[in-house]
């Protein structure tokens, strides 16, 4: 695969065969032999190739190996010659992070480290099948498919003013529940509210690190105040939609003509009635990840109370913010100078939206939307800010995380004759897991620096950096 | 049970098997042991009870894909775990008749979110049958 040297932190894909447009992938001299290892550069070149794509396809520092478009993929499509394509979303549809923020200091609560651990692992569900306190029927799922995290709220799981600040306020418009599966409605069920395994977690860090002073106040970050994240999406509802919705676009793509480079790239026109329909489910699917995250919140707001015995209100934990790492949406944005409507694939990317952006929650308005980039579970995680240079680029897009380095079984290597959890905690970091393996497989080495990645997204002005948070209890599936 | 195999090939986000056997439906019965590998750590499952699935795929590619997929399904949602099959094929359509274990949730030790399409491949000729799938864990 061919690049060419744009600056210091991008590079160009040229158009090459069937690609409509170039890649435009972030990246740096350093990190691009890595990036070449495996074949996401290919899967840049596969997504130029989709019918109606705008601009470039986009491929952020954290990019790697995906299915069909390459993780930390961005692309957007022309409303009336692009397409809606699952796999430019992927399996966990709106896997996201969320950030709270406390009014505890590191000092506060760094005796009881082990204990909020422990506590945490008990009362937020984790690991495989993962089944949740919260029993659903099923109109009641229905119900969460269609109103989000404000499901959650309204059932006692949470705040309202924690709606105000999630994207989308927690809730997409356009989900149908008649347009998701049975099958799909069996494996969610039981899991509203259970964080799942492999790379997701609930984690207790600090902030150790101011960088922008402004929007680190605004986004009521603290040197040294405790936060927790919560990284989750919307368990095997999600995976069994884009698996039902992959079947019916092999069908349509073929029906439109449109030629694939991957299978897994199949697509179908933005208005078909396969787009609206895969549309309406994933929309489904996005709510359910919000409600996910919002049961999540509550069931971390008690562990830490009941740990703490303090009460909630003395404890804070208000939602920063909740962002999502695999979507479709409706967005505008000026293409040629002018305002149009497109729809906006983020696979393993994070909206970046800039000043000024009605659909930033007011209080972030004036110093753009928070991006929340996780690294891995030994080091650290990064706060950062949107910025006008992303919307008139990567369609107000940055990166979602670190990016994996390591393959699983490559990890579990690494990880052969050594205590994790002892070095962890050696490090300051608490880890509770409901497997030795999965934290074999997470290993802080199996990923990037997130640091690098971070710093190409600041040095290229697409999302600025904010705040460094250090994790001090981890819990992972 | 048929001849053949499948072993892990190296991939940096997820799971990728290389599968074969002297027939396509050895291909298949290999993928579906690969999955139960991976779902349970290589337990051995007793054939308690059976099941009967049908599959109908857009080509062997495709089937290949929703035969897994439709065994994932099984395993994590029903708690059936199958250990063996006998696979018939008629056209691009898949019946299975599979026995295993029931209410086995408990032996699942990794959650996979899905077969995928990412990589696929299945060839067969008339000394064998070769497919890699990657799963998506």
């Amino acid at each position: 695969m061919k690049f060419e040297r744009v600056d210091d932190y991008r590079f160009r894909i040229p158009i090459e065969g069937g690609m409509r447009v170039p890649g435009l992938v972030f990246a740096s001299d350093a990190m691009l032999p890595s990036i070449r290892e495996d074949k996401s550069p290919e899967q840049v070149a596969n997504v130029a190739h989709l019918p109606g794509i705008l601009r470039h396809s986009i491929a952020m520092p954290d990019m790697h190996w995906g299915y069909g478009f390459p993780i930390g993929g961005v692309a957007a499509f022309d409303e009336y010659e692009g397409v809606l394509s699952p796999g430019g979303v992927g399996y966990d549809i709106n896997c996201g992070v969320r950030l709270l923020r406390s009014k505890l200091t590191r000092e506060q609560v760094v005796g009881s480290l082990e204990d909020i651990a422990t506590a945490l692992y008990r009362t937020v569900p984790c690991g495989v099948g993962g089944k949740s306190r919260v029993r659903l029927s099923r109109s009641e799922l229905d119900d969460v498919l269609t109103q989000g995290a404000s499901w959650a709220v309204g059932h006692g799981m949470g705040r309202a003013s924690d709606l105000a600040v999630l994207e989308e306020n927690g809730c997409m418009q356009g989900a149908n529940p008649d347009k998701i599966s049975e099958r799909a409605k069996d494996r969610g069920r039981p899991q509203l509210g259970s964080l799942g395994s492999g790379n997701h977690f609930c984690e207790l860090g600090y902030v150790a690190e101011i960088y922008d002073p402004v929007a680190a106040a605004a986004f009521g970050l603290e040197q040294g105040r405790v936060t927790l994240m919560i990284h989750s999406g919307s368990r095997g509802l999600g995976h069994q939609i884009c698996d039902d919705a992959l079947h019916r676009m092999l069908k349509a793509s073929a029906k439109y003509g449109i030629e694939l480079p991957d299978r897994q790239l199949c697509a179908a026109p933005l208005h078909s009635p396969e787009a609206r329909d895969y549309f309406a489910a994933m929309a489904g699917a996005i709510n359910f990840a919000f409600a996910n995250r919002q049961v999540m919140t509550h069931f971390a707001r008690e562990a830490l109370a009941d740990t703490l015995k303090r009460s909630e209100a003395s404890i804070g934990l208000e939602v920063v913010y909740d962002v999502c790492h695999n979507i479709a949406k409706w967005e505008t944005h000026v293409v040629e100078g002018e305002s149009r409507r497109v729809c906006v694939h983020r696979k393993g990317a994070t909206r970046a939206f800039g000043p000024g952006h009605p659909d930033v929650p007011e209080p972030y308005r004036q110093v753009g939307q928070p991006v929340l980039v996780p690294g891995d579970m030994g080091r650290y995680s990064y706060v950062l800010a949107g910025t006008e240079r992303a919307m008139q680029e990567t369609w107000g897009s940055s990166c979602h995380g670190a990016g994996r380095r390591l393959s699983r079984n490559q990890a579990k290597r690494a990880a052969q004759g050594r205590s994790l959890f002892r070095e962890l905690r050696d490090q300051g970091v608490f880890v509770m897991a409901d497997s030795k393996a999965t934290v074999a497989e997470e290993l802080p080495e199996a990923y990037k620096d997130v640091a690098d990645v971070v710093d190409i997204m600041d040095g290229a002005g697409i999302a600025t950096k904010v705040a460094k948070l250090i994790p001090m209890a981890v819990v992972k599936g | 049970m048929t001849d053949g195999g499948y072993r892990a090939l190296e991939h940096t986000a997820d799971l990728a098997f290389e599968l074969w056997a002297t027939t396509e439906e050895g291909v298949l019965e290999q993928g579906m042991h690969a999955v139960l590998h991976t779902l349970t750590a290589g337990a051995e499952l007793k054939p308690e009870a059976s099941r009967e699935v049908e599959v109908q795929g857009l080509d062997s590619e495709d089937r290949l894909v929703r035969w897994l997929n439709e065994i994932i399904f099984l395993c994590l949602v029903e708690g059936f775990l199958p250990c063996d099959t006998e696979i018939v094929l008629d056209g691009t359509d898949l019946r299975a008749k599979l026995r295993g274990e029931v209410e086995a949730h408990e032996r699942i030790v990794t959650e996979i979110k899905s077969a995928t399409y990412h990589g696929l491949f299945l060839h067969v000729s008339e000394a064998e049958a070769r497919a890699q799938i990657v799963l998506d864990v």
